[in-house]
């Protein structure tokens, strides 16, 4: 009898799941889900969970570029705080100040001027020998932090920047049902369907939450993109220059292009957080923008392994998401809040010492583990096997 | 120093920056082109694999229900076999697992076992009982086997249609199976005109692509000749590398020395000297690692222009067909084997950024092409069983050989070859040399090489140029340098001298 | 700006390059003898100086002096546990990740200081400094003043890095370090205990720092933040004057504080100054060591391929 199991089709599941973007969308789902719950009234989910998955969701796109910038081209920078700052601040400026710029506009104003940055930066890197790139950097961004401080009529100082409302889906600001602010005729009608009556009638989706929603199907969307160059040439290109730059040279590979290309990628995404930041949180200070900030972004990286986009998030999640969302209902972390840092500041020595690939190696190690555990337990259970 | 003023090659500035742009622009055209003809090939091949499999698939399903079918119409004897050969497997599994189990246990009670389950060493066999015990359950499995076989017989049995069902079935089945043959040809036949149709749209917008591309290539080779009559730079024809009056000073110290010396096409040219002679800096200095302080590098590539290094960048060089190696091996850890190929491939990849970040069609189809390449240059250099093994960890041999495949990825003309046996054992040598000479045939390559192990310089070399404290000591065949008196002062000399002074 | 403005104002910056060419004397011996680029300098300093403001404060019957030799111990103990604990088992991990590394001590540091030293806020040894006094001279027919404070500070700096010199040139311990910091291998050949001279080296770099924390903080807020600045400019003067040798950090220490009291001087960067003295400073100093990549006494390094 002839053997069909070589043509079974591959269940469709298994299939997707196999694909690259299964993670991004998986996560995606999740965090949308959350949302969904909440709109649907869950307990459970509460308003300053959602902003701290938000926040984990807007830093973590500092933390793509940053994956590109120390995962493949091998460079560290303690600027990223002075690049997400100048992000949310010139938001902040043009929202508040400039009410006529579209809020496109203010998106490409703060990435134009993070291409500059980059460039600047990019050229700095090609002078100045790797470890005393992050010195300079630190550098750089402690000029930064003195114009966030200072430069009162740009950034309100040490007050902190702040906007009055959301730059976007403003129709959404009404309170009550959430599509009678479009105010069309056909709405009055398809409000009496039955079904779709009870789908309005769910309680508001205001701009937070599209805001909230946005922003996960940005987060999926640059977690794509990113991965696609990374797996193209140009990200193999990178790891060649990282890994010898020698060879990456011999072999017609462009320093300058790609230091270039990769400081642009950290300024970029780390301005467009910045932009991010303001739109959902509508509040910033300088305090936001330290050192620490820098430390924790690289933390972050470093926890997902360096290389991996699910893994940058999951670490943007422990770094960033840990005390918003689950610790600050216990009252112990609530109060010494110094504790979440130094296991922060824990990890990274750790996983600098032991775990080079971060929580990707370890998920890796305990896949082992587990292997050769139920070995053993085999082993004892039904003796050798002969 | 006169040198870099010497006129002939600073004809016009602008007019030599045209005709490099010229290169360049040829270059990637001509790349565009072959990417566009491999994927072709490989399109064809792929839509042939994939109707493949979309058949297999069809006819899978389509076989599913006929089999029933035929399972029922069978005789109650055969219809049981071969649902015995179905389950049988899963319960001999199951069997197996149960008198592991219990084999287990019965050792354990004896004293046999060590803490981890393992058997202790030196212990005799079970005692008798517990043998019986086990061979107890043996039959009772044994039992279960044909119990089952029994049950499924039954089962068949009452099953069994009538003969007139049967042959009215049989008539059927017969007819399923024509009707599916018949439905897959056509299926086939379907889909072999839908993919030629594909297939025949895709090569004509290659080929337009490709026509497009050639016409602007034949506009730019037209301009290139034109500024030929200015072309600063020229060689003789079998020269394909030309180093010309090179210096290369390091603050004070002079590493190379007013050095001039010609590579011919086609062979394969040794650089010697003792340690410190400055071969590295020669190497360094033709690939643009370093600026030559005086003196010009010209090259003739494949397609007869010459050039003058000197005038490119570091990056620039491999797309001019000159590759190197390393003297302690640099390959990329962090990539697999297969893509530190793919590297090699750099500046053969034409798409955008954007077109990259989208994954747009135009960079799959050009991964795909330059990874067919990469395999192809695998298999020849015989890697392909561990082509997605990360080089890490792999014998130095093997290293050697994924820098020699990088060479031929990148397509190279000069391949320039930085002590290539250095650190080799015997045998690895060998299969090196062996490798070395067979793509100077294959790759019609020029091969040029530093190395110190003088049996394989002198085995491989065509000519040979020995320098020593950066100036050159002596050129020509293998057999006149080993009798050359200088040579042989600055290799045995010194050492010589130095032995007297140890004995003093 | 008048010449005596110049001279004041180069006067004015005496204190500050004290303290922070002991901070980058530590960052430079740290960074030769272990290749560690260490961003916990400063913090490490910082816990020294809690040390002494708590002993101050605890023990008021004790002298000063003896506070500051019980906050260098401190800092000597934690230098020294730094590298035995994390740097010397992190010899087969890069550069940038020992540089990681120290990050993750900063971070920790900045956390536990404060808690360590139950958050105190208060002003540095309240009111127990050696001398809050002013110091008036005259010279060239001019007028100047400094604080006794700081200049003792200078003085101190002086000789403490003029001990250390000596000591790397004529004692056993600074021919070890520069042994290890020319080839750590071949040094450990040679029978050097490389071992020894990497704590001690940490070591003494906390305790030069927390010397130039004792300065800084007398007689301002206590803050974790008090070392941001003189860690942040130790590691630039160490970039600007070039990482090479030992005495060309020094260098890098004497012009950044000259060009922060004339980027904070009011007759020269009009009335906002102050408000722009750091960011002023930092452009400057960038700009130079774009000028400078590889250091101003340093030497560009050819690559080996």
């Amino acid at each position: 009898m002839q053997n069909h199991a070589s043509l079974q089709p591959e269940s469709a599941v298994r299939r997707a799941l196999k694909h690259p973007f299964a993670g991004f969308l998986l996560i995606g789902l999740l965090l949308l889900s959350l949302q969904v719950l909440s709109i649907l009234g869950v307990d459970f989910v509460k308003s300053s969970m959602l902003n701290g998955f938000a926040s984990v969701m807007v830093y973590s796109i500092v933390g793509y570029g940053f994956t590109f910038l120390l995962g493949y081209a091998g460079l560290a920078s303690l600027g990223t705080a002075g690049f997400v700052g100048l992000g949310a601040y010139i938001a902040g400026y043009l929202i508040r100040e400039q009410p006529q710029v579209p809020y496109l506009g203010v998106i490409l104003g703060a990435v134009l001027v993070s291409v500059v940055l980059g460039v600047a930066v990019g050229f700095i890197s090609l002078r100045i020998e790797g470890i005393f790139l992050a010195i300079v950097t630190l550098g750089l961004s402690e000029i930064f932090y003195q114009i966030f401080n200072n430069w009162l009529g740009f950034t309100n100082g040490s007050m902190g920047s702040s906007i009055s409302k959301y730059p976007i889906f403003q129709f959404f600001q009404n309170e009550g049902n959430w599509l009678s602010a479009l105010n069309a005729d056909w709405f009055a009608r398809v409000s009496e369907v039955p079904l779709l009556k009870a789908v309005f009638d769910m309680k508001t989706l205001d701009a937070r939450r599209s805001f909230y929603i946005l922003l996960v199907v940005i987060t999926v969307g640059l977690m794509m993109l990113t991965y696609n160059l990374g797996k193209s040439s140009t990200g193999r290109a990178m790891l060649a220059m990282k890994n010898s730059s020698s060879a990456a040279q011999a072999m017609g590979i462009s320093l300058l292009k790609y230091r270039l290309l990769a400081f642009l990628m950290s300024t970029i995404f780390a301005g467009f957080a910045g932009v991010m930041f303001m739109s959902y949180f509508k509040f910033s200070t300088p305090t936001n923008y330290t050192i620490i900030f820098s430390l924790n972004i690289l933390a972050a990286v470093l926890i997902g392994g360096s290389k991996n986009l699910v893994g940058t998030f999951l670490g943007c999640l422990i770094v960033f998401g840990l005390t918003p969302i689950f610790l600050q209902d216990i009252p112990f972390f609530r109060d010494n809040s110094w504790v979440i840092n130094v296991t922060i500041g824990t990890i990274i020595i750790l996983i600098v010492m032991f775990y080079p690939g971060g929580l990707v190696q370890l998920g890796q190690k305990l896949k082992q583990a587990i292997h050769r555990l139920t070995a053993k337990r085999r082993l004892y259970k039904y003796g050798e096997d002969d | 120093m006169a040198k870099t003023t010497d006129p002939r090659y600073f004809g016009d500035k602008a007019a030599a920056k045209q005709r490099r742009k010229l290169f360049e622009q040829i270059e990637r055209l001509e790349s565009e082109i072959r990417l566009a003809q491999e994927t072709v090939t490989l399109q064809g091949s792929l839509l042939e694999q994939r109707r493949g499999r979309k058949l297999g698939l069809r006819r899978a399903n389509m076989l599913r229900p006929l089999d029933r079918l035929r399972l029922k119409l069978a005789s109650p004897e055969e219809a049981a076999n071969e649902q015995l050969a179905d389950r049988l497997p899963a319960l001999k599994k199951r069997q197996r697992l149960a008198y592991r189990l219990l084999r287990q246990n019965l050792r354990r009670k004896e004293g046999l076992l060590d803490k981890a389950g393992r058997l202790k060493d030196g212990q005799q066999a079970l005692s008798a009982a517990a043998l019986k015990e086990l061979e107890a359950l043996e039959t009772a499995h044994k039992l279960e086997q044909s119990s089952l076989y029994n049950s499924l017989l039954e089962n068949a049995k009452a099953r069994l249609l009538p003969q007139a069902e049967r042959e009215t079935g049989m008539s059927r089945y017969r007819q399923g199976v024509d009707d599916m043959e018949g439905r897959l040809k056509r299926m086939e036949a379907r889909q072999l005109e839908k993919d030629t149709k594909s297939l025949a749209a895709f090569e004509k917008r290659q080929l337009e692509k490709v026509k497009r591309y050639n016409a602007r290539l034949k506009d730019k080779q037209a301009k290139l000749r034109e500024s030929e009559s200015q072309a600063e730079h020229h060689l003789p024809e079998d020269v394909i590398l030309r180093l010309d009056g090179l210096s290369m000073t390091f603050g004070g110290l002079k590493a190379v020395d007013n050095l001039s010396f010609d590579v011919k096409h086609g062979e394969i040219f040794g650089l010697i000297g003792p340690n410190g002679a400055g071969k590295t800096t020669v190497f360094n200095c033709i690939t643009q690692f370093y600026k030559p302080t005086a003196g010009s590098i010209l090259y003739r590539t494949r397609e007869g222009n010459v050039l003058r290094l000197n005038n490119y960048e570091v990056h620039k060089i491999i797309t001019k067909g000159i590759v190197r190696t390393f003297q302690n091996v640099e390959v990329i850890g962090e990539l697999s084997i297969l893509e530190n190929l793919l590297i090699a491939a750099h500046p053969q990849y034409n798409s955008s950024l954007w077109q990259q970040i989208f994954n747009t069609r135009k960079v799959r189809q050009e991964e795909q092409v330059i990874r067919q390449r990469a395999l192809q240059v695998l298999e020849y250099c015989g890697l392909s069983a561990i082509r997605d093994l990360p080089p890490v960890g792999q014998p130095y041999g093997v290293l050697k050989r994924i820098e020699l495949a990088r060479t031929l990825m990148a397509g190279a003309n000069l391949i320039i070859l930085d002590e290539p046996a250095a650190g080799l054992n015997d045998q690895e040598t060998i299969e090196l040399t062996r490798l070395i000479r067979r793509i100077q045939k294959d790759y019609d390559a020029t091969i040029f090489l530093v190395e110190h192990n003088m049996g394989l310089v002198m085995d491989l070399c065509d000519n040979i140029c020995a320098i020593s404290f950066g100036k050159k000591l002596a050129y020509g065949t293998p057999g006149e340098i080993q009798n050359d008196q200088l040579v042989q002062d600055a290799y045995l000399g010194t050492s010589e001298a130095q032995l007297q002074e140890v004995t003093a | 700006m008048s010449l005596q403005d110049f001279l004041q104002t180069i006067l004015n910056s005496l204190p500050m390059i004290g303290r922070y060419a002991l901070v980058t004397m530590g960052i430079v011996l740290i960074f030769r003898t272990t290749a560690t680029t260490n961003f916990a300098q400063g913090l490490i300093a910082t816990f020294g100086t809690f040390a002494i403001t708590w002993a101050a404060l605890q023990w008021t019957g004790l002298s000063l002096w003896l506070c500051l030799l019980l906050g260098m111990a401190v800092a000597f103990v934690l230098g020294m546990l730094v590298d035995v604990a994390l740097i010397r088992r992190a010899r087969h991990i890069t550069p940038s990740g020992k540089q990681m590394i120290t990050m993750g001590v900063m971070m920790i540091l900045v956390n536990v200081t404060p808690v360590a030293f139950n958050n105190l806020i208060i002003y540095n040894t309240q009111g127990r400094s050696f001398s809050q006094g002013i110091l008036q001279f005259d010279m060239l027919g001019m007028r100047f003043n400094i604080t006794e404070m700081g200049l003792l500070g200078f003085a101190m700096a002086v000789v403490l890095l003029g001990v250390t010199f000596a000591a790397l040139k004529y004692t056993k311990w600074g021919l070890g370090v520069r042994a290890t910091a020319a080839n750590e291998t071949v040094a450990q050949m040679l029978g050097v205990n490389t071992r020894v001279i990497t704590a001690f080296s940490w070591a003494l770099a906390g305790a030069l720092a927390t010397v130039g924390g004792f300065f800084t903080g007398a007689g301002a807020p206590l803050s974790v933040t008090l070392m941001g600045n003189a860690q942040v400019f130790g590691f630039l003067a160490c970039v600007l004057g070039g990482f090479g040798s030992f005495p060309a950090p020094i260098l890098g220490a004497v012009i950044i504080p000259l060009v922060y009291n004339f980027a904070g001087n009011t007759s020269i960067m009009g009335p906002n100054a102050g408000m722009w003295q750091n960011a002023m400073t930092f452009l400057a100093v960038l700009l130079l060591i774009l000028i400078f990549p590889n250091g101003i006494l340093g030497k560009k390094l050819i690559k080996k391929v």
